[in-house]
């Protein structure tokens, strides 16, 4: 008997052994089946207002201020999803858009928090972002220390995704630094980028 | 099953697999930010107001912003052609720094975006969402009126509070 084609197919399983997680289940291999959607409630950007040149303190829009930027997450309740958030590090003077000095750009640190418990409630939201790039991970719908619910529900002919959906929230804020600047209009030099996918 | 069957299969097998793994949802959204600078706005007082001398039986004292030359004048210093709002309180009383007893003061106050006090324009009320000019100045002259008809004889001394935000 030829010997090769068995060595291969043991070489083959010993390959993909390697690669598996022991005790894990990964409902996120079928999560393609299922929709998400993000939407903006709200400001749009943002917005810090009005910045004075020379003040000693930072200019901070604060998670209980009404200029955050609320994201609303609509998606199955029972999966988890990962959050990844990556913002500019400056603004920069809209007058002059190659300004790599501290005259004309604004250092900008990210503030993110979410809240998973059904409503769109600050006072509820768990923050996670502390640095330019941050990253979470949470189950659209709070469950507390309960262990993970059961299977999602397959995808079937007539299957209605609404009744399982969830909204979570993701909230934006941050603060813009202290110090001398040209006066005008800043913009970041970049848009906070905000990516959301299932477990 | 020959060799080149099998390693057919494994490569269809291995392709289905890292397809799977490459089908995932995702979403994405982007926050613009945005501020104004500002520059930080000063009030430099040039001169202060004086009444001079008060004639014996002068019952009041009116200095006239836009005339007197014994008006105050500052200079407030900010963001050139920006908007700002000035505030004062345009009642105050000057105490008797040697008896009891103090005055109620008056104050009137006019303003221009050139140096030129007879062309300013008096600063009340209505009209005291200002600009600051292309240099980011912008003048104000101090004047105000007392009643002596009760003071008792002394010096008297008080001040003035004024008050400027951007808009």
């Amino acid at each position: 008997m030829n010997k090769i084609p068995q060595i291969c197919i043991a070489c083959y399983l010993l390959f993909l052994s390697s690669l598996v997680n022991a005790q894990e289940i990964d409902f996120g291999t079928y999560s393609s089946s299922y929709s998400m959607s993000v939407t903006t409630i709200g400001n749009t950007s943002l917005d810090f207002g009005m910045l004075i040149s020379g003040d000693l303190s930072p200019l901070e829009i604060l998670l209980t201020d009404v200029e955050i930027v609320t994201l609303q997450i609509t998606g199955v309740r029972y999966l988890d999803v990962f959050v990844d958030i990556v913002a500019p590090d400056f603004l920069i003077e809209d007058a002059e858009p190659g300004c790599v000095t501290n005259n004309c750009r604004v250092g900008f640190t990210l503030g993110a928090a979410y809240s998973n418990k059904g409503t769109n409630n600050t006072s509820q939201a768990v923050v996670f972002g502390f640095t330019n790039t941050a990253s979470v991970q949470f189950p659209i719908k709070y469950r507390g220390n309960a262990p993970p619910g059961p299977p999602p529900t397959p995808v079937y002919q007539g299957y209605d995704p609404s009744q399982f959906n969830e909204d979570a929230y993701l909230y934006i804020y941050g603060t813009l630094a202290a110090g001398t600047y040209d006066s005008g209009s800043y913009t970041s030099s970049s848009d906070i980028f905000v990516t959301i996918s299932y477990d | 099953m020959n060799m080149k069957q099998l390693l057919k299969i494994l490569i269809v097998f291995s392709f289905l697999s890292s397809n799977i793994n490459a089908q995932v949802n995702r979403v994405s959204a982007s926050v613009n930010i945005t501020a104004n600078v500002e520059q930080s706005i000063q009030l430099i007082t040039v001169n202060a107001m004086t009444f001079g001398d008060i004639e014996p039986g002068q019952i009041e004292i009116f200095v006239n912003p836009v005339i007197d030359v014994s008006s105050g004048y500052m200079i407030a210093v900010g963001t050139p052609e920006a908007e700002f709002r000035l505030d004062y309180l345009n009642v105050r009383n000057l105490t008797n720094v040697e008896n009891e007893g103090f005055l109620t003061f008056q104050y009137v106050l006019s303003g221009n975006d050139t140096e030129d006090q007879a062309s300013s324009e008096l600063i009340d009320n209505d009209n005291r969402t200002i600009r600051f000019n292309n240099e980011g100045t912008f003048h104000i002259w101090v004047g105000g009126r007392v009643n002596l008809e009760n003071a008792t004889p002394g010096s008297y001394e008080g001040d003035f509070t004024i008050e400027i935000d951007y808009i």
